[in-house]
């Protein structure tokens, strides 16, 4: 994983920690706190859990890294496969980069720095206060990482490992009227900006409930 | 290793050798495995020749002569058929491959991926190459029996399709050569190919000029007019006729002699003065500058008394060359030195111009410095060929004394040349310098160590000598100095703050008169060099390297003139500076240039036409100077050392022979080592049993000694001279590196591919319509190697000297939509940088979006909050527009919700006290737009309560 993608990746899981922990979509006791961008934060003890976010993650950054992804999102479902939330992290100002120049790393230099953590301190931050500020969910819920890609790249490139979720223009066009956009917080760093929010559906809550 | 050296020497070994007397079959210690293998290799050599000589003369042939042939891996017919086909067709069967180039053929079934790539560039074929050709008796084109595919080459892609056109005649040309093969060796198949080429030339012109630069395209236009080619660097006399034209070049090789010459008489009579020198230890010093006046022009006119009174100046007559030399009536009318002749003829249209009579300065310039000489002095330096410095402290007591030695010089030289001289006198070198320009003309002068500030106070900076331009700018713009006397207000650390430490003091001390420099007897010659500044005019690349080749020539004669080798070669060319017109003022001169220098060094001293000339053209093709932007070149000899007569040098280009025991017993020199070898095969060469194909070399017509030759036999000598004469060809003859007769001895269709390799590394002319030749030939194949060898190294090689920001030449988009191993292969072979082709990704930074020159949250709070205090009955509807406007530019374009929330939020919150329902509306009104441009961006809409 090349230096550039890990603070990406490291921030994804946070996230993903966290969104999972808040939103109790498995016992809070499988959680410790732990201690991430000079915050607190909420990290599975789980193996398979952290295995499978991992994993995940990876294979997202691995999409990443060619910049043909628009958003990586978690999104959380209802039992009846219904989207009732869904967290965006959106990677479009990624540039596109041919693949004949990810074989090395282009400079060694590791973007991180105090400001930088400041950012994803802030971002981490948001998130927490925004998840746990929500009506909590309906029972059973599941969750999923998708990523969506770029306008003109039709598939990703492991695309045998993903599968084709369920998007149809239909649904694309009930979630935009139905759910409702709640900002988290952009993360900026150097001329790599990544746009966090988070799309709820309000009324499905009650309707599972 | 004696054996080492010899293992070339023996490819397909004598057949006449005999066992015992070959000192391979000596017998060798545990220690050397290198000398081991050697003498193996030498065995297995003799053991292939003995099998060639037991062979029945009837299965004999010489089809595979001069061949040398390996064999990898499994083959059909098996290995030791295959190695007795060779060597009965004549071959050279090599067992072991220690270099690839060592053999001609490999011959395998199969070759593994990594050999296959190792072999990529050389000749492989397949064992039924071998099988065909013996069974037809004649050498069929390897080509149709490649056991390698050549793969597919990417590089081509980097060319314009123009080359793609030659396509039909490279194969024309290969089934030209092919039927050649069956006529006679000395029809060489140039000539059948001379004719399609001619046909060609005219297409091929055209086509070239096509690629040409705007300068060297200039060039060509120039180059028409064959008068002015006849002077320029396209004239094969060029150089013969520059350097007997070039004034500063007889200045400098005068100054040399002279020098010379002086060293000599110096050293001569050291015994003498040396003593008188350390005597003088804090002695006043009595130095003595003497100077012709305005040389050429009194030396052209001193047996014309009636041009001494009119203005007279010295020049090349035509168009505008500079005036190299003017009298004193001449410099009444505002002529100077350097002059264009056209500008002095409008100052003075009566102004005569004589031509430069270089026998008549030179004998002049003798009697001068035979004047010098006969004066008792201590010192006697050659400044230049009408300039000498005198150190008299030991034979003169006072500056009157003096005045009369100068007074005794003066007239001496006036009845021996009839010109004057004028002379300067002073404490040291500076000083008299000083008194000599207040001197002239024709007079003495002498500056008194206590009169010297007062007299150094009134001249201006620039009088002083190593005071530029540039430094008496300098000068006046930091401390408002113009004279030296001003100079010698500043302090020294004032001037050695801006100046640097050396030359700061250099500036404290000459403002004062002082100058610590002594005149010390001539330095040894430190480097010889060939410069050309003038008419140096190329259209091609060739012209350029045709041109090298006769310049470095010319520097090996002015080497072998002073007997010396070099380390190190420095060329140096003189580029035609960015904006500089393409003709500049003087008629073919340089104009304005940038120069570039480059050197190379070379591990041990050298002065081999063949190594320099290939050193030679790796600088001028790193320099990547555009042929027609070429405006001088110049090699030096840096590093020179006196040349050991009995210095080995190896010519590792061709195979050399070795003595041979029984002829020559005893320890020998090198020199008579290699001839009486060359003697040997001279007469082994009669010797019906003797492999002709075996390659020799005789050592290069520098390497022979005179005197051995002389005591070779009679019909040796003249052999040995024949190949000299064959050797001193002109080189466009006979590529030099090769043996002429080594190559004579090739098959023909061998023969022309060794040669058009070596005319790609010897990068002949081209032959042109321009300056066609006769006998002047090269295959068009060998001219686009030629070029797209050029093409890319221009292409890849950043300057190194003009710092250019280097821009990847590969298209990204193309190189993207290339399958992945050619995509690999491109980048290697332009060997562009991953990291410059990452710059060309383009990285658009996230837009932010201003609104009233604000940007950050918090200023933008403030700007809505004085908003709203400024209109409490509610906003102008323009206003709002713009700023919902603005707000939907950062969904979409800036792309933060975040900040959209926080400002509509605070809007509200504003409102939140007074609700003026103007600014509800207004409110609304934006949240509407906002969510808009949500919908645009296909996100859900903003939660803003």
């Amino acid at each position: 994983m090349a230096a550039e993608d890990s603070y990406w990746t490291v921030k994804l899981i946070v996230c993903i920690h966290c969104i999972l922990c808040n939103r109790q979509l498995y016992p809070e006791s499988l959680f410790i706190k732990s201690r991430k961008y000079n915050t607190v934060v909420w990290q599975s003890r789980h193996p398979i859990l952290c295995n499978y976010i991992q994993d995940a993650v990876e294979a997202c950054a691995h999409e990443l890294q060619g910049g043909t992804v628009e958003c990586i999102y978690l999104s959380i479902t209802s039992k009846d496969h219904v989207e009732l939330e869904r967290y965006i992290f959106s990677a479009y100002s990624i540039p596109r980069i041919p693949d004949f120049l990810l074989e090395k790393p282009i400079s060694p230099r590791v973007p991180y720095s105090d400001s930088f953590v400041e950012s994803l301190r802030a971002a981490i931050i948001r998130v927490q206060n925004a998840t746990r500020s929500l009506e909590q969910l309906p029972e059973d819920c599941s969750w999923s990482i998708r990523l969506s890609l770029k306008e003109n790249s039709s598939r990703p490139k492991a695309w045998e490992t993903w599968y084709l979720s369920e998007h149809t223009p239909e649904t694309d066009l009930e979630r935009r009227y139905q759910n409702l956009t709640i900002p988290l917080r952009n993360i900026s760093i150097g001329p790599m900006d990544s746009e966090l929010w988070l799309e709820s559906r309000p009324d499905a809550y009650k309707m599972e409930n | 290793m004696a054996l080492q050296r010899k293992k070339r020497e023996h490819p397909s070994g004598n057949a006449d050798f005999n066992e015992i007397e070959d000192e391979a079959y000596e017998s060798v210690g545990f220690h050397d495995y290198g000398d081991y293998f050697e003498r193996k290799k030498r065995k297995l050599q003799n053991q292939n020749a003995a099998l060639y000589k037991d062979m029945e003369d009837s299965s004999k042939s010489n089809l595979f002569e001069g061949l040398s042939m390996a064999i990898n891996g499994y083959t059909n017919p098996s290995y030791s058929e295959l190695r007795t086909m060779i060597i009965q067709n004549g071959g050279t069967f090599v067992q072991y491959v220690d270099r690839k180039t060592s053999i001609s053929f490999l011959i395998c079934s199969f070759l593994t991926p990594s050999k296959a790539i190792q072999w990529k560039h050389h000749k492989v074929v397949t064992p039924q190459w071998i099988v065909d050709c013996v069974r037809q008796q004649k050498l069929l084109p390897w080509m149709n029996y490649r056991a390698v595919q050549p793969a597919a080459s990417q590089s081509l892609l980097a060319f314009p399709d123009a080359f793609k056109k030659y396509d039909p005649q490279v194969s024309e040309q290969l089934h030209e050569s092919s039927e050649v093969e069956g006529q006679p060796q000395d029809a060489l198949p140039s000539y059948h190919l001379e004719q399609t080429e001619t046909k060609e030339n005219k297409d091929e012109l055209s086509n070239r000029l096509d690629s040409l630069s705007r300068s060297a395209l200039h060039n060509y236009h120039l180059l028409k007019n064959p008068n002015i080619r006849k002077s320029t660097t396209q004239n094969p006399e060029f150089l013969q006729k520059f350097f007997d034209s070039s004034r500063l070049h007889h200045l400098s090789t005068w100054k040399a002699t002279l020098k010379e010459e002086i060293q000599i008489m110096t050293a001569s009579s050291s015994s003498l003065t040396s003593t008188g020198n350390i005597k003088s230890g804090n002695k006043q010093h009595y130095i003595m500058h003497v100077d012709f006046d305005c040389f050429f022009a009194s030396v052209s006119t001193r047996n014309a008394r009636e041009l001494q009174l009119k203005p007279v100046a010295v020049a090349h007559g035509i168009r505008n060359s500079e005036i190299a030399s003017c009298n004193y009536e001449a410099r009444k009318y505002g002529i100077k030195n350097g002059m264009f002749v056209s500008t002095a003829k409008s100052l003075c249209p009566s102004l005569v111009l004589v031509d430069y009579d270089f026998d008549a300065y030179e004998s002049v310039s003798r009697e001068f410095y035979s004047v010098l000489a006969d004066t008792p002095n201590d010192c006697l330096k050659v400044i230049s060929i009408d300039e000498a410095l005198l150190d008299l402290t030991t034979h003169v007591d006072s500056f009157e004394e003096c005045t009369k030695v100068a007074e005794s010089i003066r007239t001496r030289v006036r009845t021996k040349t009839n010109c004057d001289v004028s002379v300067g006198i002073g404490s040291n070198v500076l000083l008299a310098r000083l008194a000599l320009r207040k001197a002239k003309p024709h007079n003495i002068f002498y500056i008194k160590d206590e009169d010297a500030c007062e007299f150094l106070q009134c001249l201006s900076v620039q009088d002083l000598p190593g005071v530029g331009p540039s430094q008496s700018f300098k000068l006046f713009d930091l401390y408002g100095v113009k004279t030296v006397g001003d100079l010698q207000q500043i302090n020294k650390h004032g001037l050695q703050e801006t100046f640097g430490v050396n030359y700061g003091l250099h500036l404290y001390n000459i403002a004062r008169g002082v100058d610590t420099s002594h005149i010390s007897n001539e330095t040894p010659r430190r480097s010889v060099s060939v410069d050309v500044n003038w008419g140096v005019r190329f259209i091609f690349l060739e012209d350029a390297m045709d041109f090298l080749k006769r310049l470095l020539k010319e520097l090996l004669i002015r080497m072998s003139k002073c007997d010396v080798v070099l380390h190190q070669l420095q060329l140096r060319v003189l580029k035609r500076a960015e904006n500089a017109p393409f003709d500049p003022a003087k008629y073919l001169g340089a104009g304005e240039v940038t120069t570039l220098t480059k050197s190379a060094m070379f591990t041990s001293a050298t002065k081999s036409f063949d190594i320099l000339f290939r050193q030679v053209i790796n600088l001028y093709t790193s320099l990547n100077v555009d042929p027609g932007d070429v405006r001088g070149i110049g090699l030096q000899a840096l590093k020179i050392v006196k040349d050991d007569k009995n210095e080995r040098v190896f010519n590792f280009n061709a195979p050399l022979k070795t003595p041979h025991k029984q002829i020559l017993p005893g320890p020998l020199n090198e020199q008579q080592g290699q001839n009486q070898g060359n003697e040997n095969i001279e007469a082994s060469s009669t010797c019906t049993t003797f492999i002709p194909s075996t390659p020799y070399d005789l050592p290069s017509a520098s390497q022979v000694s005179p005197s051995v030759l002389a005591q070779l036999p009679q019909s040796m000598q003249g052999n040995i001279r024949r190949q000299l004469e064959l050797q001193n060809k002109r080189v466009d003859e006979i590529p030099s590196q090769l043996d002429p007769l080594f190559l004579k001895e090739l098959p023909t269709p061998i023969r022309n591919e060794v040669k058009e390799d070596h005319e790609i590394t010897i990068n002949r002319r081209l032959k042109l319509k321009s300056h066609v030749q006769p006998n002047d030939n090269i295959p068009t194949e060998t001219a686009k190697k030629i070029q797209q060898q050029d093409a890319f190294e221009k292409m890849l090689r950043p300057n190194k000297k003009v710092k250019k920001q280097y821009i990847p030449q590969v298209d990204l988009q193309v190189l993207e939509e290339l399958p992945k191993e050619i995509q690999e292969t491109v980048l290697e072979e332009t060997k562009v940088n991953r990291y410059d082709l990452a710059r060309e990704v383009k990285m658009i930074p996230n837009p932010v979006i201003t609104f009233q020159q604000k940007q950050s949250i918090n200023e933008l709070r403030e700007l809505l909050a004085r908003w709203y205090e400024k209109t409490p009955r509610g906003p102008n509807s323009r206003d709002v527009d713009y700023f919902s406007k603005y707000l939907g530019r950062v969904i979409r374009e800036e792309r933060n919700l975040l900040k959209v929330q926080a400002l509509i939020r605070w809007l509200q919150q504003l409102n939140r006290k007074d609700k003026i329902g103007a600014w509800q509306m207004a409110i609304e009104k934006t949240v509407e737009v906002v969510q808009e441009a949500c919908f645009i961006r296909q996100t859900p809409p903003l939660v803003l309560l």
